[in-house]
């Protein structure tokens, strides 16, 4: 059996972030919920998530979260967690300083306001997760191809699906860049127009074929 | 080193230009990277850029281990000395971004930029590992102006590179300035 690919969740409202724990299980992952950015730093020892959901404000954390900060937890994910994509939702993240705030923490971060709610917030992680990439689609925490129904439940062709969804590559060690040439081999074999790039540097993503020019 | 996918660099004290272009230009075939010019080195966007766009007269000198490299550059404003290629000199970011814009989108015989990094080419194929011929495309038809004597050397590279692809396409060097072109424009241009 293989484990569901890991999402980490960083909200210090209980309510919300049993809601995100939610809408993250229901779409095939595994929630990390933390409730501040020292829980999030020592989960993130033993765990290597594909997607974090962060809110920046810790206002109703515990004060033992902090001695830490929200920055710390991103500036771990950008060093340490190559792969994972990071969402930062907050009222806080409006304004253009703020944004290049979270940018020198964490350089590819995508941001999501609170001021146009928490439902936009679900639907942005459910398009993250779910959205389609040529005939492939990520369904219930793997990869499946829509036209036959056939699975592929490696969490490297997940994370290949859902980086690209979010327009980033994957950085691959040699046991991970094996599975992503099965990967590549399943595409294949199904007939699909999507492909497994390696762009350089152990960074693949996968791209969608066209037809020939004419 | 390039980076593994493309890159535009924005140099500028705030980071309001940055925030600009990365709300107009597609992130399917772009990357929009911030420095502050005196800290370009301290960012991991100090790898070689597709592009750079910048503002201001603040000396960038991390950027001089570029020299010699194929990127395009443009600038708001009067620029810095020691760029490692001739900016072009835009009089907004809103010129710069409908620039770039119009880069990422250049079909050149078949031959377009594909999404990440690397080219897609007519046969609908891809091909990565083409940095410097991604960065002639996206200057096309203007090409790159680069500083010294670098432009002769950059030319043969990316020339070698089309030749061994066998793409529909030539590299002309004049006067420091490396420029790309369809086969058929290139019957009366100087070899690179």
């Amino acid at each position: 059996m293989v484990a569901p690919p890991e999402a980490l969740l960083l909200e210090d409202d209980l309510e919300e972030l049993q809601a995100l724990a939610r809408v993250v299980r229901d779409a095939g992952l595994e929630p990390i919920s933390t409730l501040g950015p020292c829980q999030a730093l020592s989960r993130l020892e033993n765990h290597d998530p594909l997607l974090a959901v962060i809110d920046l404000e810790m206002s109703r954390a515990p004060l033992s979260e902090r001695s830490c900060s929200v920055h710390d937890v991103l500036n771990r994910l950008h060093l340490r967690h190559l792969n994972c994509i990071p969402l930062v939702y907050s009222a806080g993240v409006e304004t253009i300083d703020a944004q290049a705030r979270v940018y020198l923490s964490h350089p590819h971060a995508l941001f999501q306001s609170k001021r146009h709610g928490f439902d936009r917030l679900l639907g942005r992680i459910e398009g993250l997760l779910g959205g389609n990439v040529g005939d492939v689609a990520v369904r219930g925490g793997v990869v499946v191809h829509l036209p036959s129904g056939r699975t592929m439940s490696h969490r490297v062709a997940v994370a290949l699906l859902t980086a690209k969804r979010a327009n980033r590559s994957v950085v691959l060690r040699a046991s991970e860049a094996r599975a992503a040439r099965r990967f590549q081999q399943w595409l294949e074999e199904l007939g699909s127009p999507v492909l497994v790039r390696a762009l350089g540097g152990r960074h693949y993503q996968v791209a969608v074929r066209e037809p020939a020019a004419s | 080193m390039r980076g593994a996918l493309r890159t535009v660099l924005v140099l500028s004290e705030r980071p309001h230009p940055w925030a600009f272009l990365r709300d107009r230009l597609d992130p399917e075939l772009i990357s929009v990277e911030w420095a502050r010019p005196a800290e370009v080195g301290a960012h991991n966007c100090a790898v070689v850029p597709w592009a750079i766009a910048g503002t201001g007269t603040q000396p960038a000198p991390d950027l001089a281990h570029l020299a010699g490299t194929l990127f395009s550059c443009r600038w708001v404003g009067p620029a810095p000395e020691q760029l490692p290629v001739r900016p072009l000199i835009r009089p907004t970011w809103r010129a710069i971004s409908s620039d770039l814009e119009l880069a990422l989108a250049i079909d050149l015989r078949g031959v377009r930029l594909a999404p990440g990094r690397g080219l897609r080419l007519p046969d609908g194929s891809f091909i990565s590992g083409v940095a410097e011929l991604e960065a002639l495309l996206g200057a096309y038809p203007r090409g790159i102006e680069m500083v010294g004597r670098t432009a002769r050397e950059a030319a043969g590279h990316v020339s070698a590179l089309i030749e061994r692809l066998g793409l529909p396409l030539r590299v002309r060097c004049a006067r420091g300035r490396v420029t790309l072109a369809q086969a058929e424009e290139f019957a009366d241009g100087g070899a690179a």
